[in-house]
């Protein structure tokens, strides 16, 4: 190297970090958290800005504290009040009678009840592992309410005070729709939540122990219902006066943006030929055995339920065989807590396109729909990046994966090979 | 078509181990990619935060101090997307921004910056993190002698500059 290049000039360009502090206990909270504290903030005003989807005037603050953090009328077994008798009793009678159940015991609180057109709703909630459930009961609702539930550490990392959790929950009577619900929850410091139509009305939402909800009559679910009533996002307004404004989405995902305008790799830095998922063909016993319930016609092979995310009682069954055109196939049921039989579903080639093909899938929690699906052998982590900057680690358990993503927000899933290459990136 | 192994991973005491022992460089090379001393030390953190989440895919097919190389490299890449101006802005920035340093250090810097990203990493790891060849291809998942390479046209893509600064 030529004086003009020598290590002592290199040195100058970037001096040495030798005497600035070591800082481990910090490490391991982020290790435990899955964010830093300061990168959400930094990305935070960049990315509302470029993307468009977060307007509020207290946005770094909420991205900091994580406003959805303090959600005091969750602190205990369960949430609000205690649910009346008949209300735990039927949700005992329903969990019993699903495939997936939630934990034995689960308790179940009332947040709030309000009469709509003369008929009484009231909000449950309740605690799934790290995930919180929202659950809608009222007149005439045959076959029971599911449960909208969505991991809490991912309200937090959307840094707003207010999450909307489900849009399109609907209350039929025969064969006309009576009622469309808005509902979700709020942080402690949430004074007001108005839900905002597509003609630009705003409606006043229902507001106590930290949940939210709004019922309009009819079928409110869609824009090509009813554009001017659906809804189409909620103003959230804090104590300090602050207002967010909190999408929701009823109908199609937003455009999506490209992978280098979101946080996280942009480039795939190993591209998969055509895999398979060696367990299942190699008919190892992993997770429970499964009597298939899925298609009827499927010559099976393997027939197993897997339970993707530990902190979740959603389970997944997914099976090998050969179906009537003599074709190999992988097949799933989707298993879901609270709804009675075993569920819908689907069937894919045997082989692995990319690293992992994408269904998304969902009951209850419509604006937090589930992806889930099979991933190729080589896969073995993936990361959800947010426009904000924050990230989580997705559940990959056996090759099957499932995590929520908001509907209203574009994320990006990256997948990464045991090299820590990236092998997928997916725009959500 | 063989089952899935699956790998002990690494444990918190060994990425404890070589946080506390490799600490300046990693911040040092992730201060060249970032830009910027405090992020720097906030990629660091960060970047070790994934490898306690992720320490059980760790699989030993190579050292785990590559395999941390990595998520550092990668984190840092991510902040330095979203914060580092493009080469031609750091131009601009260059001719603003000369308080304390000789101009030879403001065109080196640019000269760098210049740089295809695959030089420009292999330079950092080589001269900021003092890894050999070997170390700096399984950090970057490319062969010894692709590094090699790179180094090579790295120099000369900077001593061209420099002569020329110079003369």
């Amino acid at each position: 190297m030529s004086d003009l290049l020598s290590p002592d000039t290199l040195d100058q360009l970037v001096p040495s970090f030798d005497h600035v502090p070591a800082d481990w206990p910090d490490v391991l909270r982020r290790g435990g958290r899955s964010r830093s504290s300061l990168r959400p903030l930094l990305v935070a005003a960049a990315a509302a800005a470029a993307l468009g989807v977060f307007a509020a005037s207290s946005f770094g603050q909420d991205v900091l504290n994580g406003t959805l953090d303090r959600l005091g009328s969750w602190v205990g077994s369960a949430p609000g009040e205690p649910a009346e008798s008949d209300q735990q009793a039927a949700f005992d009678a329903a969990n019993a009678q699903s495939y997936a159940h939630f934990s034995a015991g689960t308790k179940v609180g009332r947040l709030l009840s309000t009469t709509f057109e003369g008929e009484k709703y009231d909000l449950l909630g309740f605690r799934d592992g790290a995930s919180l459930c929202l659950r809608l009961v009222g007149p005439d609702r045959e076959p029971p309410a599911a449960a909208a539930c969505v991991p809490q550490r991912e309200l937090v990392d959307l840094g707003q005070p207010a999450a909307v959790v489900a849009a399109g929950d609907m209350f039929s009577r025969g064969s006309e729709v009576i009622a469309t619900a808005v509902y979700g929850v709020a942080a402690d410091a949430v004074q007001r939540v108005e839900i905002e139509t597509g003609s630009g009305e705003r409606h006043v939402a229902e507001l106590a122990d930290n949940a939210f909800l709004y019922l309009s009559p009819g079928n409110r679910s869609h824009p090509a219902v009813d554009s001017a009533e659906a809804p189409v996002r909620a103003i959230v307004e804090s104590k300090d006066g602050s207002v967010a404004r909190v999408p929701i989405v009823t109908w199609s995902r937003l455009e999506r943006p490209a992978p280098g305008d979101l946080p996280g790799p942009a480039v795939v830095e190993r591209t998969l030929d055509p895999s398979r998922v060696s367990w299942l063909e190699q008919g190892e016993p992993r997770g429970e055995p499964y009597a298939w319930t899925g298609d009827p016609s499927l010559a099976l092979m393997t027939s197993r339920v897997v339970q993707p995310d530990p902190q979740s009682s959603f389970k997944m069954a997914v099976a090998y065989g050969t179906s009537a055109d003599g074709h190999e196939r992988y097949c799933f049921v989707w298993l879901w807590p609270l709804v009675k039989g075993t569920g819908s579903y689907g069937c894919m080639m045997a082989s692995v396109t990319g690293a992992l093909p994408i269904f998304g899938a969902g009951v209850g929690a419509d604006q937090f729909p589930l992806m889930s699906g099979l991933a190729a052998d080589e896969v073995v982590s993936l990361e959800l990046f947010f426009p904000n900057g924050a990230r989580e680690d997705v559940p990959l358990t056996d090759n099957v994966y499932a995590f929520q993503a908001p509907i209203a927000v574009p994320t990006k899933l990256v997948a990464y090979d045991a090299q820590h290459r990236v092998v997928g990136i997916y725009m959500l | 078509m063989g089952f899935l192994h699956r790998s002990p991973g690494a444990s918190l005491d060994e990425l404890e181990a070589l946080y506390r022992a490799s600490l300046p460089r990693f911040r040092r090379v992730a201060a060249a990619i970032v830009g910027d001393r405090e992020r720097a030390c906030d990629v660091v953190q960060e970047a070790f935060g994934t490898a306690i989440r992720r320490r059980s895919s760790f699989r030993r097919s190579g050292p785990l101090e590559a395999w941390v190389w990595r998520l550092v490299i990668n984190t840092a890449r991510d902040h330095a997307r979203l914060f580092q101006p493009p080469p031609e802005e750091l131009l601009a920035l260059g001719d603003a921004h000369s308080n304390g340093t000789t101009p030879l250090h403001e065109e080196l810097r640019l000269a760098v910056a210049f740089l295809p990203e695959r030089q420009r990493l292999v330079l950092f790891l080589r001269y900021y993190a003092d890894l050999d060849y070997a170390a700096i291809g399984a950090a970057l998942g490319i062969a010894p002698g692709t590094v090699a390479a790179s180094l090579n046209a790295a120099h000369a893509a900077l001593k061209r500059t420099l002569q020329e600064v110079s003369q």
